[in-house]
């Protein structure tokens, strides 16, 4: 296992501030490093952007049933845009 | 629903122009109607008359994508207020079909949108809430078909959800270490895609 890396990087590869290059490095070892993988996880990262995740959520269970019917309107408004054999009107 | 995006969005937009084939046009169709169908239903409107005002809108979409001369300017936001302005007129239209109906005029939010500057920034206000859920919607699709599904399922069970990691790692498969990765590599894509889909304008 390589060594652990110092606070402050574990901080920016968990802000998004760490070159890729570092990252992969970085993440081969958090995956055998139980210390810091428990470390990064309680730095209070992205909590705003997991809140509005939350709130997206929330928001479409609220309309759930509208949003079911799309699929059968898309299909609907395929047809009238495109036409299908189908559906057209038979000699 | 997962989509089936291959190529960037600024392409949808691009493949839409001049009439498009059905396969862009569903792409467009399941990019865009979860949030259409919610400003609608948000202004007021029922399942059945927020359906017809998606319908409504998508097909002048579509109508006006094929007589379109000139893509996009994707610096000005072009693309986000024209969609606005369409949604906006089809929903009033579907409104004003249902005048009589005292249910829908108690939350008739648009109907003096035209000349009411407070009413009308309030449903744009409404329109760029919801455009803005679409784009959190549309980046978390994208890293779900980036990612291993195991590492996307941990992020959500454990991230968002907040299940306990040890539970979320056993249910998986995956060590524990794997689950807390998940957060911090979940979370970094979908903001990276997210500053992307800002720039393309879509």
């Amino acid at each position: 296992m390589s060594r652990c890396p110092d606070k402050e990087t574990l901080e920016r590869f968990a802000y998004g501030r760490l070159p890729d290059t570092e990252c992969a490095n970085l993440e081969a070892h958090l995956e055998s490093c139980r210390r810091c993988a428990a470390a990064l996880a309680r730095l209070p990262v992205g909590e705003e952007l997991l809140e509005r995740i939350r709130e997206l959520e929330r928001s479409r269970q609220e309309i759930a049933e509208s949003l079911s019917r799309l699929p059968a309107t898309e299909d609907k408004l395929a047809s009238t845009v495109f036409g299908r054999e189908d559906d057209k009107p038979r000699p | 629903m997962i989509l089936m995006i291959t190529t960037t969005n600024l392409s949808l937009l691009e493949r839409m122009r001049g009439g498009s084939d059905e396969r862009t046009w569903r792409e467009f169709f399941r990019t865009y109607s979860p949030m259409l169908m919610s400003f609608a239903r948000r202004l007021g409107l029922s399942d059945a008359d927020a359906d017809d005002a998606v319908q409504e809108t998508l097909l002048a979409v579509h109508a006006a994508f094929r007589k379109m001369p000139e893509p996009f300017d994707r610096t000005k936001g072009r693309f986000k207020s024209w969609l606005r302005g369409i949604a906006k007129h089809k929903v009033r239209d579907v409104q004003r079909r249902h005048q009589k109906d005292a249910r829908i005029e108690q939350h008739d939010v648009l109907a003096g949108a035209g000349a009411d500057p407070e009413t009308s920034s309030e449903v744009d206000a409404l329109f760029e809430l919801e455009w803005q859920r679409n784009l959190l919607a549309r980046a978390l699709e994208q890293v779900a078909r980036e990612v291993d599904p195991a590492v996307y399922q941990a992020f959500e069970l454990y991230a968002v959800h907040g299940n306990d990691p040890n539970k979320v790692a056993k249910l998986l498969g995956v060590s524990r270490n794997a689950v807390y990765i998940s957060k911090t590599r979940v979370l970094k894509r979908v903001s990276r895609i997210i500053v992307e889909l800002q720039e393309q304008g879509s």
